[in-house]
């Protein structure tokens, strides 16, 4: 825990987070003025901004915190300081990882804070605007859909598995950091994976439809399918914001899914780390 | 180790294939994020949509079909709205709003532009065309959301006021009434668009009778109206009928 809360720390210190947090939050902000472009429902383009902002840099701060992990402690040399003393790699690398996710999880705490405050003013100003202009026998009713298009409880559980996925990119950035020989590659074949788990559904799909297309390609699409997360059963939050409920047991099926993800392959980025030469 | 996770890919995958089954069953992952919407979206666009952004991308592409009704360039609204409508299927208000603006606001604006097309018959034959379009937007929509009563009754309008389908109109109220948060109304209407449908008087009849009885909040004057007409035109025994005030 001492490594986690000392990670933690020194990643809250370095100012390219607090950079991109802060664009975040100004994405978020700014969605209150991008709503006036749309004749859609205003509060629905809100969310969908605000969700889709959460996601995105969740994923970045995630990445980036991730990739420099290890090339930074092995050009401090605190690496080997640390490992000198009876700490066991399994630990050196649990508690980085940990102090990751303590990261991940605060910035989406506060992007969570942030945006459920401007949904909130927002929606305060729409119940305004419609009391003005709805005949009384029809305002119930129009209050109603407005209350009913902006926060709703079921938003949390978008919120956790967005920062589940961010969770599991990050496992996905650290596996490829104990192999990696630069910072850089780390975050270009993490991009790159992570368009991959994207599209892993589609890739396994055709995998598994008959015909259509040649064995190589197949075996191709099977290798992919096979070595990479499917991301996109993670992306249930643009369902959730306009309303659809997801079951509990839905969501634990899909919580299950990313907890094993990162499980597996954090015990690969274990053994990878726990046999690379230092 | 590469082993290990080919192992895990082979366990992981069947399941991960029923998990995505089970999201589609409950509505979630319904998209379609096909050639049409990486035309409308470009590359990164696309490369967004498929990388967790499609409500985003969805919105940018009603944005821009807003600007393309403000131009009233109606063919390529279409196109927006059917790509915003695939990568938001779960959205019933851009449904309904894509189908308003096909079935009535093109459909009206080509009928009177005599500026495009002088020839009357052919304006009548494009008001035509933009009323199926609509109606198809609103057929899909009813596919991704078959519990929604919204899109049901705007079937119904849409037969009743534009397409002057009388049975289709009745029998699209009548799915409306049947779905969660249906409006009061729409009993009533699928009754009133049953009584104008020729043969169909005797069941209007009955279900107009079954209105009124349930009490006074049904027996709106167009409720009342159509009773004593249709009692009329099929004759019922005077002893038998509802709107005469001497019957329970």
């Amino acid at each position: 825990m001492a490594l986690a809360h000392n990670t933690f720390l020194e990643l809250v210190r370095q100012k390219v987070f607090y950079f991109l947090l802060l664009f975040a939050l100004l994405i978020i902000g700014s969605s209150l003025f991008t709503v006036e472009f749309s004749f859609q429902s205003p509060l629905q383009v809100l969310k969908d901004v605000g969700l889709g902002a959460m996601s995105i840099f969740s994923w970045l701060l995630g990445l980036l915190c991730t990739a420099m992990l290890l090339p930074k402690d092995i050009e401090d040399r605190t690496l080997y300081t640390i490992l000198a003393k009876p700490v066991p790699r399994f630990e050196y690398i649990t508690g980085k990882l940990l102090g990751v996710f303590m990261m991940i999880g605060l910035s989406i705490l506060l992007m969570s804070v942030l945006f459920a405050a401007v949904l909130g003013i927002r929606e305060q100003q729409e119940l305004a605007e419609i009391a003005r202009i709805t005949p009384v026998e029809e305002l119930e009713a129009a209050l109603a859909a407005v209350r009913a298009s902006a926060f709703q409880w079921n938003l949390l559980a978008g919120v956790a598995l967005i920062f589940l996925k961010a969770a599991l990119c990050s496992t996905l950035t650290l596996l490829l950091s104990t192999f990696a020989t630069s910072s850089v590659f780390t975050v270009l074949i993490s991009v790159v994976v992570y368009l991959i788990g994207h599209v892993q559904g589609i890739a396994r799909e055709y995998w598994l439809r008959p015909g259509e297309v040649s064995l190589l390609v197949k075996g191709g699409i099977a290798v992919m399918a096979l070595l990479f997360p499917d991301l996109q059963l993670f992306n249930v939050v643009d369902e959730i914001a306009i309303g659809t409920k997801i079951p509990l047991d839905l969501f634990l099926q899909v919580t299950g899914f990313g907890l094993l993800y990162t499980v597996v392959y954090f015990m690969v980025a274990q053994v990878v780390f726990a046999t690379k030469e230092l | 180790m590469l082993f290990g996770l080919l192992a895990f890919g082979v366990l992981k995958t069947p399941a991960e294939h029923h998990l995505l089954e089970e999201e589609r069953a409950c509505g979630f992952q319904l998209a379609q994020v096909n050639n049409n919407t990486r035309a409308q979206l470009g590359q990164m666009g696309f490369i967004a949509a498929l990388s967790g952004f499609r409500a985003v991308m969805a919105d940018f592409l009603w944005i821009q079909a807003g600007n393309s009704f403000e131009s009233t360039d109606w063919a390529r609204l279409e196109v927006f709205l059917h790509s915003a409508t695939q990568l938001q299927p779960r959205a019933v208000v851009f449904w309904e709003m894509a189908h308003y603006h096909m079935a009535y606001d093109a459909a009206i604006a080509v009928k009177g532009d005599e500026s495009r097309q002088p020839n009357q018959a052919l304006r009548r034959r494009a008001e035509r065309e933009f009323h199926q379009i609509g109606e198809g937007f609103l057929l899909r929509g009813i596919q991704f959301n078959p519990d929604n009563a919204r899109l049901y009754e705007c079937l119904g309008n849409l037969y009743k006021n534009r397409m002057q389908d009388h049975l289709k109109a009745s029998q699209s109220y009548a799915c409306s009434a049947q779905k969660p948060g249906a409006m009061g109304y729409v009993r009533r209407f699928a009754a009133f668009e049953l009584a104008k449908v020729p043969g169909k008087e005797q069941e209007a009849y009955e279900q107009l009778k079954e209105l009124y009885l349930e009490g006074p909040q049904q027996r709106v004057p167009t409720l009342l109206t159509l009773l004593k007409e249709l009692e009329q035109k099929l004759a019922v025994p005077e002893d038998l009928r509802v709107s005469n005030p001497q019957n329970p």
